[in-house]
């Protein structure tokens, strides 16, 4: 035989690269009337078998073994439909949107509820008519949650997870500080300057208080740029009468009075009543600023309760409370969650909207909410849920009176001019007439885009 | 590439004849030269285009003339603030950077036994992925419970807020670029062996000591290197993201906010991509105006040894 040379090799060898490459580029699941081996079915009628792929950020395997459930559960009544899971684990909101600009969706994906309208405004997201969520269905969804589904009136969405923000508190240092959970702005005010001390043991109100040094906090938020930390203020401007828009007019009030007295509120608790880190965060050790106790009351969702109860339940008394709110305000909290769309221009949509419908069912729902994800939107749902988890009433009330974030196909603009008008204010230097005054032009510009598109 | 040997004379008739090795060297580098034009040249001439665009990734881009360049210097605050704080980090990690690089080279030039444990300690960090070290100086930078404030607390300092205090947080930053010098301090090791040793026994005849063969020898022929270093130190500083899109996205009040974060920020918070495309242009041309002025300079202090002695 002749001896191969290394050219001849090499010619191979590309060859043979080549080949890999462009069958792999055309690599095609197998039609589901075939055995792997190619080998077709004999004596059952063939089945046009087709497979909904999923994308969402969150371990759903690990979670709720959403392989095995939708195995179990939804694909026996749908012989026509194959399943397939895939976790996008970081940078996903690079790879969906990505994706989207380039038309690989997949069939099913999740996106943030802030994004919806962005994604729905586009034509991305399938709407979803009274055939595949009933009206009864729908109406059992919590207010805000609706809301999130929805854009200009219009479904487009189902629920992953939602989720509504209150305080968990530290219940032993409660009392041994001898104080109540605050109800009031005032209340928050007085409760927390006598939670709050540092390493001598001097409180706030006094001289010697040193706030370089504080031992432990009453209060702290998510805060400082970014997303969470608009979801986080945006309750306290609600509470105290403020939006950022009209919705009916458009007209933007986030620089009127209301907001701008919420913001001060927040930038006195630091400043002058110095019940929250000015940094916005405490500083602490692995275990975290509450579990660590450097922190009595802190902003959490109901996500949270999977770990306080079950995960990671703390060693001490705990609690939750819902935000302390003005004196003549009511509380409302934010709410927000994940979502499931519909790849509008997917190619499976007949098999598609059915596992849609099926994530608004009780068998989704209830399987889901169990698995660290306490709220799935369905009010009979939750009220299930409350039976076994009691901590979840101040969350589910916070659901009946809470509200979504603004509903915008250019919230991005509008969250970024917030959340950097909060930051300046709250934490920097500027007023906050001047920090919301600076983002009310922003906000009407983004309206505007919204409004040409 | 194109030498004599891979291409025949021109025929008679005008015509280029290619010979088989010539033809099989062309689909060889194919994949690359493909590769460079669809997913480099081609997305750097498009991105010139979509600078002068509204595009949001889903609509078609829509044609905006200088409005993205002139919004980037006339309203957008935090373009000035973002520009502001790479600079400031820049001017003080490239020199320290440098600084710090040489002085470990020297170190690790130092015949000892062992020298090369230390060599490959010293240049760990440069191979350790960016976002472990960046998670890693969060906990060392933890105001309360870091190593860093721990050891100046010890020392009676007052530690620092470091990545929450926004006077601190950049010099936060130029003191954790300056962990990661092991790349640089090798490529200093390298030049250091490359000086001969001809002319530090020359200079002992001439009865230098150690400073003086330093400052007369040693720093002279190193100059190619130092600038070089220079010149990547400052590319590289002005393109600084990981640590801080992990460490502080940006917080405290925009402090940390470098130019690559608001523009990655742009883009994929805000899908505004002809907007990021015009502030990667800005920054293309920064970069390589400072570039040009680095070499105009290098005429007046860098020594190459094939040439003639100004």
């Amino acid at each position: 035989m002749e001896k191969l040379s290394r050219r001849n090799f090499l010619k191979l060898a590309s060859a043979g690269a080549g080949v890999a490459l462009l069958s792999a580029c055309g690599a095609q699941t197998q039609p589901a009337t075939q055995e792997p081996g190619g080998e077709p079915v004999v004596g059952e009628p063939a089945v046009d078998k087709v497979t909904v792929e999923m994308w969402t950020p969150h371990p759903l395997e690990d979670n709720i073994g959403i392989t095995e459930f939708m195995a179990e559960n939804y694909l026996p009544d749908h012989p026509d439909t194959d399943f397939l899971f895939t976790r996008v684990p970081s940078e996903w909101e690079q790879k969906f949107a990505t994706a989207a600009a380039g038309g690989t969706l997949p069939d099913i994906f999740a996106v943030d509820g802030i994004n919806l309208p962005t994604f729905a405004n586009r034509g991305l997201t399938a709407e979803l008519s009274d055939a595949v969520i009933p009206q009864d269905i729908l109406d059992d969804f919590y207010p805000p949650a609706r809301a999130e589904m929805q854009f200009r009136g219009k479904t487009y969405a189902t629920v992953l997870e939602t989720n509504s923000i209150a305080l968990r508190i530290n219940v032993d240092k409660m009392n041994e500080a001898g104080v109540e959970p605050p109800e009031t702005w005032d209340e928050l005010i007085t409760t927390g300057q006598a939670l709050t001390y540092d390493i001598n043991g001097n409180h706030p109100n006094d001289a010697a208080f040193d706030w370089n040094a504080v031992r432990q906090w009453a209060f702290e938020q998510w805060c400082c740029l970014g997303e969470g930390s608009v979801w986080m203020v945006l309750p306290w401007i609600w509470m105290n009468g403020g939006q950022v828009y009209d919705s009916a007019t458009r007209e933007v009030t986030i620089d009127a009075e209301p907001a701008v007295e919420a913001i001060q509120f927040l930038k006195d608790i630091i400043n002058v009543h110095k019940i929250w880190p000015k940094a916005g965060m405490a500083e602490a050790g692995p275990e975290g600023t509450f579990y660590g106790q450097v922190v009595v009351m802190s902003a959490t969702g109901a996500f949270d309760l999977a770990n306080l109860t079950e995960t990671n339940p703390p060693e001490f008394s705990w609690d939750i409370a819902k935000f302390p709110r003005p004196a003549d305000g009511q509380f409302i909290s934010g709410v927000g969650g994940w979502l499931f769309s519909a790849n509008r221009d997917g190619q499976h949509l007949e098999q598609t909207l059915p596992i849609m419908a099926f994530t608004t069912t009780d068998t989704w729902q209830l399987h889901t909410s169990k698995f660290g994800y306490a709220l799935t939107g369905r009010r009979s749902i939750a009220e299930q849920r409350l039976q076994e988890v009691p901590q979840l009433a101040v969350f589910l009330e916070a659901m009946e009176s809470g509200r979504a974030r603004p509903r915008s196909s250019q919230y991005p603009l509008i969250t970024d001019a917030l959340g950097q008008a909060f930051d300046e204010a709250i934490f920097g230097d500027r007023t906050p007439e001047e920090a919301l005054g600076d983002a009310a032009p922003k906000i009407a510009d983004a309206l505007a885009r919204e409004d040409a598109e | 590439m194109l030498s004599p040997q891979t291409f025949k004379q021109f025929s008679g008739k005008g015509k280029l004849k290619f010979d088989r090795e010539a033809l099989w060297g062309y689909i060889f580098v194919a994949p690359w030269v493909i590769g460079f034009l669809v997913f480099t040249l081609g997305p750097v001439i498009a991105s010139i285009g979509l600078s002068f665009s509204d595009y949001d990734f889903f609509a078609p881009p829509k044609f905006v003339g200088l409005s993205n360049y002139i919004e980037l210097f006339t309203r957008d605050r935090l373009f000035l603030l973002s520009l502001y704080n790479t600079v400031y980090y820049v001017i003080f990690s490239v020199p320290l950077g440098i600084i710090f690089a040489f002085l470990l080279a020297l170190l690790l030039n130092v015949k000892l036994p062992g020298m090369n444990i230390y060599r490959t300690v010293f240049y760990l960090p440069a191979v350790t992925s960016g976002v472990a070290v960046s998670l890693l100086w969060i906990w060392l930078f933890n105001p309360q419970f870091g190593l860093i404030n721990y050891l100046l607390r010890s020392i009676g300092l007052p530690g620092p807020g470091w990545l929450v205090d926004p006077t601190w947080s950049k010099p936060a930053f130029i003191l954790m670029s300056l962990w990661g010098v092991g790349g640089t301090a090798v490529i200093f090791l390298a030049g250091l062996q490359g000086v001969p040793t001809s002319l530090y026994e020359a200079a002992v005849i001439d009865g230098a000591n150690t400073w003086q063969k330093f400052r007369h020898v040693t720093i002279p022929m190193m100059t190619p290197v130092i600038f070089f270093n220079l010149v990547m130190g400052l590319i590289g500083s002005f393109q600084v993201f990981t640590s801080a899109y992990v460490m502080t996205g940006g917080a405290p009040q925009n402090s940390t906010l470098f130019y690559v974060l608001y523009l990655f920020r742009q883009a994929f918070r805000l899908l505004r991509m002809g907007y990021a495309a015009a502030m990667a242009w800005v920054l293309f041309v920064i970069v390589i105006l400072l570039t040009l002025i680095q070499f105009r300079l290098s005429q007046k202090w860098v020594y190459y040894e094939g040439e003639m002695m100004r």
